[in-house]
């Protein structure tokens, strides 16, 4: 009868730790830095242009994602722009001490839409190397332009679409010549979740 | 399904199935330290707990086997920690966020100008659940032994390996001044635990303690009081400019006192253990387990 008892109780012990794995949701986010370079070399007033491809940039930050684009239910809830950095690089011919730079942007997702101020004006200085935070240059009509971008690229809405963004600015003095690389630097942060087989015990949220 | 042995089961599961990789690479740097130190804190305290086969080591030569289980729920204050923004992300901010036995929610946070920064959430572990082996060897000078011992997986999976060790000794210091026959009962021990949990956790504890109790030929009730000390070492790998980066966080228990009761009925070769211990995690535990004993005493130092 005890060895019975025994045998039943080891039973119930493998029989509860062998059940189906369950499946728990997971929340999480990742962020990755996208470079738009922009080669400068110019007497009088700066204009460039640098694309940025929406499919490009998810398709960058899913393969970051460690396989987990292969798992259940796979869902990109949010890509935003999270801050944002400027790098001057004096180049050779350089004769400005600082310019005056800011930022437009537009979109190309019906056709290409108005252009709007990303980054107000300021003045950077020219050193061999210059990093300036462009956080608090952005404007909040070129930002919410990226963001709704980027919330339509996520949604499949636009194929193919691209943010164009444009420098402008102005070399100190007037009459110098500029002669830089310019990097705009944008990190992105996304949020997504899926739902993964749970290694651990959990009594929280379960996929069904 | 509400609960299941995490080493028997999905350890083995884990070990021919996915990328483990993801559980662990929510973070780098510090943030990474305080997102999993709940994991390094819940994994060392559950090894050292339950380790007491018994209450009276006796002066019969006997052989144990029992498994141990273990289950360990995080303390509330073991849900989040204080996680920072990003160097680049403006204003810098220190936020509470899961950790990752925590919410499974992402917490986001607004910077300047429109700009906004999400920490990852955690996996809502309530509870981690354990189960080991264990071979007691006793009875002679007051003196018992544990062994510990268990490998799973294979080397060539992306889990990699388990391979669990550890070793216990316990000794009687009561049979020097209390009487043979007294039903009370003070053990000192040691137990040592080594442990690698796949390809991604590295562990090692020391763990002191002393056990007193009161106990008759067939049930006793006893605590346990000591000091743990050990090292949980978690390696991933992680992205950064689509290159596969690898990242070790070393962490060490941030709980070195360990305390608990318990209480342990013997049933002819058959033994039964429960008890609970903390005070964070809390840990609920029991020993199944079968005793062969020889008839004859060994002679007493």
């Amino acid at each position: 009868m005890k060895k019975l008892l025994l045998l039943a109780v080891l039973f119930s012990v493998f029989a509860i730790s062998c059940g189906r794995v369950p499946y728990i949701y997971v929340e999480k986010s990742i962020s990755h830095t996208k470079d738009l370079v922009y080669t400068i070399n110019t007497t009088g007033s700066i204009n460039q242009t640098s694309y940025l491809s929406m499919d490009e940039l998810v398709r960058t930050l899913t393969e970051g994602l460690d396989g987990q684009l292969n798992k259940r239910d796979y869902t990109i809830k949010e890509l935003v722009v999270q801050s944002a950095e400027i790098k001057l690089k004096r180049n050779t011919g350089n004769t400005a001490l600082s310019m005056n730079i800011s930022s437009l942007v537009a979109n190309n997702e019906v056709s290409v839409s108005p252009k709007v101020p990303l980054l107000r004006e300021s003045n950077i200085e020219i050193n061999e190397v210059t990093v300036a935070g462009a956080n608090f240059s952005f404007m909040n009509d070129g930002l919410d332009k990226i963001n709704n971008t980027l919330a339509n690229a996520i949604k499949r809405l636009y194929r193919g679409s691209t943010l164009i963004i444009d420098i402008k600015g102005s070399p100190l003095p007037v009459t110098a010549r500029v002669a830089v690389t310019l990097t705009l630097s944008i990190t992105f942060n996304m949020q997504y979740s899926y739902c993964e087989e749970s290694l651990f015990v959990i009594d929280g949220k379960v996929c069904p | 399904m509400k609960y299941r042995f995490m080493l028997l089961c999905l350890l083995g599961h884990a070990a021919y199935s996915q990328q483990v990789n993801s559980f662990f690479d929510a973070y780098i740097g510090t943030n990474a330290q305080g997102y999993l130190q709940p994991l390094a804190d819940m994994t060392i305290t559950g090894l050292n707990t339950g380790i007491q086969p018994s209450i009276r080591i006796g002066d019969k030569f006997n052989v144990r086997l029992s498994l141990h289980t273990a289950h360990i729920f995080p303390d509330k204050s073991q849900k989040t920690f204080m996680a920072d923004t990003p160097d680049s992300f403006d204003p810098k901010t220190t936020v509470e966020v899961p950790t990752i036995v925590g919410n499974a929610s992402n917490v986001k946070v607004a910077g300047v100008n429109g700009t906004s920064y999400a920490f990852s959430g955690g996996y809502n572990i309530t509870r981690l659940s354990w189960a080991t082996p264990q071979l007691s060897i006793g009875g002679f000078y007051g003196t018992d032994i544990s062994l510990r011992f268990m490998t799973l997986g294979k080397t060539d999976t992306d889990f990699g390996k388990f391979n669990q060790i550890g070793v216990g000794l316990r000794h009687s210091v009561s049979q020097y001044f209390l009487k043979k026959d007294s039903p009370y009962v003070i053990n000192i021990g040691y137990q040592f635990n080594k442990a690698d949990i796949g390809r991604y956790i590295q562990l090692q504890s020391n763990y002191a303690y002393l056990q007193a109790g009161v106990t008759n030929k067939n049930i006793g009730f006893f605590a346990f009081g000591g000091y743990q000390m050990g090292t949980f070492d978690v390696s991933y790998t992680y992205k950064e400019d689509n290159t596969d980066k690898a990242q070790t966080v070393n962490l060490k228990n941030q709980f070195p006192v360990l305390l608990g009761i318990g209480t342990h009925i013997q049933l002819g070769f058959f033994s039964l253990t429960l008890g609970a211990s903390g005070m964070k995690p809390l840990i609920a535990f029991g020993n199944i387990g079968f005793r062969f004993q020889s008839k004859t005493k060994q002679t007493k130092p």
